[in-house]
């Protein structure tokens, strides 16, 4: 069981290494080799999970030296939560990219593109259960270029330079996390996020400005990462650009891998102790209000129903650092849960974009008048994702929201909680003129069914289902995301 | 005009808090004498890992974990490249530089060669290792693409070789790694699982460093080559 953590990481890596070599030679075996590995992976983390249930958080020390001198992975019910997140979103996305990617990118190319996606997922792996700042420095360079790589697959213009785009300002906030970790690393002389929780206290009284200014780049160098408003700029391009699968995502898992690791530096490294000496909870608090308000106005101006969703993406990145920037125990768990039910609906509603493109080639969104005609399935899919956007109760969206409000509260700040009920009404706003279009528009054709090869069908299915019956049944992740959050407010 | 002013002075005023951070600082070389990892390394760090170059060993073993990463930093890099440049073709000239220069490369060839086995095998005695020998035989690939031209390259060693070699590094060094936990430790243990410490200095000890080494030097050649030749390919639209 101790080695079930580094065995996923491991066995994914070789996995990648591997599938350039067999796209050559048995083009075939290369997509139930990946599906088969993430399917392992996900009955792995799930047994994992139980088990520190069961038995409690544990350390897993790589070559069998144990901080400070070596690195150690942090095996805990935040990091594994995430993990069984990431694996099992890309399961659904790939699943629906075998039969999608073919019209997008040359066939001898997907081998290399299932090789960078599985890179990726492994780097995000590593990142939810690092426990020690070089470590999480290393996984963020490789999501960091891997991301960039499955965005500039698509030969168009447009991709390379989002690409570009996104390569330059988080290589930005690579640079100033590094400068972070640098600062932090001189005054403790640790790397192990263990022993620098243990000796910052001491360390504040001797380098006060020291920290903080540590403190400020790390924040702003993975708000930059997450896209927390005003550091969103690249997102927009780079997720509305990329191959639906890559959109998926990147806009459904890889920016909240940052909201997670800033979750624990800020409550298990410096915790709440330091962090009351900087008003960094009111200014995360702000740049979230911005995000929430600022990315549903973007949306609402858009033209594209891709850079819709992008920038409804910078929005909802704002509901979960508000529930991080809260300190309160609801708002942690809202912003957990929020996590986890962004990830499916956003992936759902890319995906679902994705099969309107596959299938009719129709980007704009005022052509998409009638369409819930011609493809009934994908749009009824797109009803249910934007319903759980909204906010409205019976989808997982409003499970979160529900316990961000509860935060609020908790938290006596109950202007959050009018923040959140403005911005589900102008979620409404943007949503909802797409499924009156496609289904109440002036009806010039005639009533069709999807056209969608087998492969899409079950993966918007599966993730319909998901939505709904994570906001019908919350129970069992509510008690995760509940247990996490204690984890978190323990430790600091 | 005056958004230029304004972002000026915002850089000066967050310019000047980093360098007061930075002022309250003590000298390195106090901090040095301090720090509780680089004393315990200093004086423990050849009978822990049988490595006489400490760096190595750190790299290499303490954290073999983050060398890992680095390398599939470099693979992802490569991965990328190889998708950037898929359309474009390999020009093969076969024309090269002048004969002069064709014959003295190829008397320099085996000693660059060798010097290269001898900065990724003495890794653990002497400066050097893995990523700096990987990158003298890349630069080998290099100087033969450019004295014989692209079509020379080709014929020897063409991308399927290097893309082979690039895995067959990374691969190998996740399975040395692997022997730690088939003999009963940790991933990527070194000498506790079993590897032989050997005489420090000596070109057998340091246990499993000398192989990551080797795994690690034949990835970053393979891997920085074929950066290299997907970059000199010609857009044919």
């Amino acid at each position: 069981m101790t080695h079930l953590p580094i065995l996923i990481i491991t066995t994914s890596l070789l996995v990648a290494f591997v599938l350039p070599l067999l796209g050559r030679h048995f083009p075939r075996a290369v997509e139930p080799l990946i599906i088969g590995i993430i399917s392992a992976n996900i009955v792995q983390v799930s047994g994992l999970l139980l088990y520190v249930n069961a038995n409690g958080t544990f350390r897993y020390a790589l070559g069998g030296w144990s901080p400070p001198w070596g690195i150690a992975l942090s095996i805990d019910a935040l990091g594994l939560f995430m993990i069984l997140i990431i694996q099992s979103v890309s399961l659904g996305i790939l699943i629906f990219a075998r039969d999608d990617l073919i019209h997008e990118i040359e066939n001898s190319l997907k081998p290399w593109y299932y090789t960078l996606f599985l890179l990726l997922l492994t780097a995000m792996t590593g990142l939810s259960v690092a426990n020690d700042f070089f470590n999480v420095f290393v996984f963020m360079e490789i999501s960091t270029i891997t991301a960039c790589a499955i965005i500039a697959i698509k030969p168009h213009p447009d991709c390379i330079e989002a690409s570009l785009k996104y390569l330059i300002l988080s290589t930005l906030g690579s640079g100033l996390v590094l400068f972070g970790l640098a600062l932090v690393y001189m005054v403790t002389g640790y790397l192990s996020f263990d022993f620098i929780a243990e000796s910052l206290p001491n360390a504040m009284n001797l380098y006060p400005l020291n920290i903080i200014v540590s403190l400020a780049l790390l924040v702003v160098g993975m708000g930059i990462k997450a896209a927390l408003f005003p550091l969103h700029v690249w997102l927009p391009d780079a997720h509305s650009s990329a191959v639906s699968p890559s959109s998926a995502i990147l806009s459904g898992v890889v920016v909240k891998i940052y909201a997670v690791i800033l979750i624990r530096l800020l409550y298990t490294v410096y915790g709440l102790d330091i962090l009351a000496h900087i008003p960094i909870s009111q200014i995360l608090l702000t740049m979230a209000t911005l995000a929430i308000f600022m990315g549903s106005l973007f949306a609402m101006g858009q033209t594209d129903i891709k850079r819709m969703l992008a920038y409804s993406s910078v929005a909802q990145i704002g509901y979960i650092f508000l529930g991080i920037a809260l300190l309160s125990p609801s708002g942690i768990t809202g912003g957990i849960l929020h996590i986890a039910n962004h990830a499916i609906m956003k992936s759902l509603l890319f995906l679902a974009a994705g099969a309107i493109i596959y299938q009719t080639g129709i980007r704009k969104i005022k052509d998409l008048v009638g369409i819930g005609y011609q493809m009934p399935l994908t749009m009824g899919i797109f009803g249910v994702g934007a319903l759980a956007m909204v906010g409205i109760p019976g989808f997982n969206g409003f499970v979160s929201k529900f316990h961000l409000a509860v935060g609020a509260l908790e938290a006596q700040q109950p202007v959050f909680v009018i923040v959140i009920l403005i911005s589900s009404l102008m979620n409404a706003v943007y949503y909802f003129p797409i499924l009156i279009r496609a289904f109440f528009g002036p009806v010039n054709h005639q009533m069709k069914f999807d056209q969608l090869p087998l492969g899409m069908v079950i993966s918007l299915i599966g993730f319909a289902v998901a939505t709904i019956y994570l906001g019908l049944l919350p129970g069992g992740l509510i008690n995760l995301a509940e247990a996490i959050s204690q984890f978190l407010l323990s430790r600091s | 005009m005056i958004r230029k002013s304004v972002a000026l002075v915002i850089l000066a005023i967050l310019g000047l808090l980093v360098m007061g951070g930075l002022a309250e600082l003590p000298l390195p070389a106090e901090r040095m004498s301090e720090s509780v990892t680089s004393r315990h390394i200093l004086s423990e760090g050849v009978s822990d890992t049988g490595a006489v170059n400490l760096v190595t060993a750190v790299l290499f073993d303490y954290r073999g974990f983050d060398t890992l990463g680095e390398a599939t930093v470099i693979f992802a890099a490569a991965a990328g490249v190889v998708l950037l440049f898929f359309r474009h073709d390999l020009p093969t000239s076969r024309l090269g530089l002048s004969s002069l220069a064709k014959r003295s490369i190829m008397v320099l060839a085996p000693f660059v060669f060798v010097t290269g086995l001898y900065i990724v095998m003495f890794g653990h005695v002497t400066p050097g290792g893995g990523f700096q020998g990987g990158v003298v035989w890349a630069t080998l690939t290099i100087l033969l693409c450019i004295v014989y031209g692209t079509a020379f390259e080709w014929r020897f060693i063409n991308t399927r070789t290097k893309t082979l070699l690039e895995s067959l590094g990374a691969i190998a060094f996740i399975l040395l790694g692997l022997v730690g936990i088939y003999r009963g430790d940790f991933f990527l243990s070194n000498i506790a699982a079993g590897f032989r410490a050997g005489v420090p200095g000596e070109l057998t000890s340091g246990g499993a460093i000398p192989l990551l080494n080797l795994a690690i030097g034949l990835k970053v050649a393979a891997g920085l080559a074929l950066i290299f030749y997907n970059m000199v390919k010609k857009d044919v639209g």
